[in-house]
C-alpha cells in the first residue's frame, strides 16, 4: 500500500488571509458553521434538539458519541441532507437557504464503498467533486484537471488514478471519497465516520492526510466512534448523546493515547447539563492502556 | 447486400442505427441508479399515448411522447419526494399505462387491442422518411443531454447524497434524465417495440460493464454493441423473416452471454496463472495490477497480494 508522507495542498488551494498563519484563522471572519437553537430530524421527527454549535476556520472538530446519538444527523443537518425543524443554520456567515458557495464545503459520506454497478475510475469519481466549482455550460478545463490530479496526489492514490474504484481496498476507497471532496478545494471538510471499517494502516494514512490538510488551513468536522489515529489531528471535541451536545471543548484528555472511544456506557457518566470541558474531564478517565478502546469512569 | 436496394430497408437500418446508438447512453445512467426497468414503465405509459393518438387521429408518436414525458416527470417527483418507493410508482405506471391503452383504443372507431401490436413489438419496416427526421431530431437531443452533461449525470447517478451536499441541481438533472428516457422509449417503439425497449437500453450496458475499466469506456462499448446488434438484427430479420424487435433483443442477449462466458474463462485463466506465480516467486503481478485486468477479473485487488478477491 502506498503511504502518503505529508499530503501537499493542491496548487489551486486558497491562500491564508494576510497576517494569519494556518491554525490562526479563527479570527479571520464569520464562523464556517453556526447552528443556533437547531433541531434536526427526519419526517418531522427530531433527532437533535435545540443545538447550538459553531465551527471556526482552522479548527479540526471531532464529533463523538454512541450509536444513534445523532452525530451523523448533525452533519446531515448542516449539509441539507436532513430536515431543519427549528432554529437557524449559517454556512460561512450566510443562511443555508441562501448559501451557494458549495465549493467551500467538501463532504465525505458514511459509505463503505464508492463503487457502483458501472465501472468508474478513481479519476472519474474524484472529478465529480470538481463540479461544485463549475457551471453546467463550462467544459472541464486544464485547471480543473490539475485540481483533480492534485486531490488524488493529496490522498496518495496517484498510482491508482486509472483503476476502477471497485478494485481498491476499503481504505483506498475512503481516500477516493476524500479526494473527491478535496477536488472542489474546500475550506471545510466534513467527514462522516471516515475510519469505520478501515484497517489500522489505512487509518494511519487517513490521519496523515487529514493532518496535512489541517496544517494547510482546511477546517475539518468529522463524526467518529473512535479517535484512534485521528486523536493528534483534532483541536476540539464535541460529544453528542441522545440528540444533545453533552460536551464541547478542548480535545479529550490524554488524547495522545493510541485509542480513544466513547461507548454508550461511557456517555452515561457525562454531566447531562454541563458542556464544560472540566465537567467532562472530572467525570471520565480515559484508559491508559495503549490499544484499549474503552473509556472508564473513575 | 441486396437488402440495401430497398428503400424501406434503408430507412429501417438508419432508424435502427439511431436508436441502437442512443438507447445505451441513457441506459448507463439507469443501470447506475438501479432504475433499469423504468423504460418498461414508460413504455406502458407511451402505449396509452399511442391509443390516445389513434382515438383523436393525431400522430401517435407525438401523443406517446407527451404522455411518456408526463409519466416520467411524475415518477421522478414521486420518487424524489419519498412519498412512495420507486418500485410502487413504477408498478402504477406499468399497469395504469397498459390498462389505459387497451381501454382507450377500444373506444376508437374500429379500434381493437390488436392495433397496438406494431407499437408493442415494433414494426421498423413501416418507418417513413418523416419518422426518420423526427427520430434523428429526438436522438440528437437525447445525445446532447446524455453526453453533454455526462459528468453531472454521472455524479448524481453515482452518489446522489454527495451531489445534494455539493449543491448540484439534483432534481433538475434527474428530471432531465427521465425525460430523455421517455424520448428514447418513444423513438424506439417503432424499431424494437414498447415491450422490448428496456432491453436495448440495458443489455448493451450490461455487456459493456463486464469488460470496461471506466465509465467512459462503458458508454463507448455500450454504444458500439447497441448500434451493432440493432443494425445486425434488422438485417437478420430481413433474411430470416422474423420480427426485427425480437431479433435485435435476442442478439443483444447473445452478446451478453458471450461476453460473460469469455470473462469467466479469462478470470479462470488469470486465477490459475496467479496461483502458479504464488507458488513460484510470489511477487507483484503486473498483469493483475493493471486497471483493465482488474476490471476483467471483476475482483478487488488484495493489497500487497498477487490475486484478486471476487466481489
Amino acid at each position: 500500500m502506498h503511504l502518503s508522507s505529508g499530503p501537499a495542498k493542491p496548487p489551486s488551494a486558497r491562500r491564508d488571509p494576510p497576517g494569519l498563519v494556518p491554525g490562526d484563522q479563527r479570527r479571520a471572519g464569520p464562523s464556517l458553521v453556526c447552528l443556533d437553537g437547531v433541531s434536526v430530524g427526519y419526517q418531522r421527527r427530531p433527532v437533535l434538539h435545540q443545538m447550538d454549535f459553531r465551527l471556526d476556520a482552522g479548527e479540526a472538530v471531532a464529533v463523538l458519541g454512541p450509536n444513534g446519538a445523532g452525530k451523523s444527523t448533525l452533519v446531515r443537518g448542516i449539509l441539507g441532507l436532513a430536515e431543519i425543524l427549528s432554529g437557524s443554520v449559517e454556512l460561512f456567515g450566510i443562511p443555508r437557504a441562501k448559501f451557494r458557495a458549495w465549493h467551500r464545503l467538501g463532504y465525505v459520506p458514511q459509505s463503505h464503498s464508492v463503487a457502483s454497478g458501472i465501472p468508474s475510475t478513481v479519476r472519474e469519481v474524484v472529478a465529480s467533486g470538481r463540479l461544485t466549482r463549475k457551471s453546467v455550460v463550462r467544459p472541464f478545463s486544464a485547471s480543473d484537471r490539475r485540481a483533480v490530479q492534485a486531490a488524488i496526489d493529496t490522498v496518495g492514490l496517484s498510482h491508482r488514478i486509472r483503476h476502477p474504484v471497485a478494485t481498491l481496498s476499503g481504505g483506498q476507497q475512503r481516500r477516493v471519497l476524500i479526494a473527491r471532496a478535496l477536488a472542489g478545494d474546500p475550506d471545510l471538510l466534513v467527514l462522516d465516520e471516515p475510519t469505520a471499517g478501515v484497517d489500522a494502516e489505512s487509518r494511519k494514512v487517513l490521519a496523515d492526510t487529514l493532518a496535512g490538510l489541517v496544517r494547510g488551513g482546511t477546517a475539518i468536522l468529522f463524526v467518529t466512534h473512535e479517535l484512534n489515529e485521528m486523536a493528534p489531528v483534532i483541536t476540539r471535541t464535541v460529544v453528542v448523546e441522545q440528540g444533545r451536545i453533552r460536551y464541547d471543548g478542548s480535545p479529550l484528555p490524554e488524547q495522545g493515547h493510541r485509542s480513544t472511544s466513547l461507548g454508550t456506557a461511557d456517555c452515561e457518566h457525562l454531566d447531562p447539563h454541563g458542556v464544560r470541558p472540566e465537567s467532562f474531564s472530572s467525570g471520565l478517565r480515559l484508559s491508559t492502556n495503549v490499544g484499549s478502546t474503552k473509556t472508564k469512569p473513575r | 447486400m441486396d437488402f440495401l436496394s430497398y428503400e424501406f430497408m434503408q430507412r429501417a437500418l438508419l432508424a435502427a442505427f439511431l436508436v441502437g446508438m442512443t438507447a445505451p447512453t441513457v441506459g448507463v445512467y439507469l443501470v447506475q441508479r438501479r432504475l433499469a426497468l423504468i423504460g418498461d414503465g414508460l413504455g406502458h405509459v407511451a402505449l396509452a399515448g399511442v391509443a390516445i393518438g389513434v382515438l383523436t387521429s393525431q400522430a401517435p408518436v407525438l401523443t406517446a411522447l407527451v404522455l411518456a414525458v408526463i409519466g416520467a416527470v411524475a415518477i421522478e417527483l414521486i420518487r424524489s419526494r419519498g412519498h412512495t418507493s420507486g418500485d410502487i410508482a413504477l408498478a402504477v405506471l406499468f399497469y395504469g399505462g397498459i390498462a389505459g391503452g387497451v381501454v382507450i383504443i377500444s373506444q376508437a372507431p374500429g379500434g381493437t387491442p390488436g392495433n397496438l401490436n406494431a407499437f408493442l413489438f415494433g414494426a421498423i419496416t413501416t418507418t417513413t422518411a418523416d419518422d426518420i427526421t423526427v427520430f434523428a431530431a429526438l436522438c440528437g437531443l437525447v445525445l446532447m443531454v446524455t453526453l453533454g452533461l455526462a459528468r453531472y449525470l454521472f455524479a448524481v447517478s453515482n452518489d446522489e447524497e454527495f451531489a445534494v451536499a455539493s449543491g448540484l441541481p439534483v432534481l433538475r438533472l434527474n428530471l432531465l434524465l427521465v425525460v430523455v428516457t421517455a424520448m428514447t422509449v418513444v423513438v424506439s417503439m417503432r424499431v424494437i417495440g414498447l415491450l422490448l425497449i428496456s432491453a436495448l437500453m440495458i443489455l448493451p450496458i450490461a455487456s459493456a460493464q463486464l469488460v470496461a475499466a471506466s465509465f467512459r469506456q462503458t458508454i463507448a462499448i455500450g454504444v458500439g454493441i447497441g448500434a451493432s446488434v440493432s443494425v445486425s438484427g434488422v438485417t437478420l430479420s430481413f433474411y430470416a423473416d422474423t420480427p426485427s424487435g425480437g431479433t435485435i433483443v435476442l442478439l443483444a442477449i447473445g452478446v451478453f452471454v458471450l461476453v460473460a462466458l469469455l470473462r469467466a474463462v479469462r478470470t479462470a485463466v488469470f486465477r490459475l496463472r496467479g496461483a502458479g506465480r504464488a507458488e513460484g516467486v510470489g511477487s507483484d503481478d503486473p498483469v493483475t495490477d493493471s486497471p483493465v485486468t482488474d476490471s476483467l477479473l471483476g475482483g478487488n485487488v488484495v493489497p500487497g497480494g498477487v490475486g484478486t478477491r471476487p466481489v
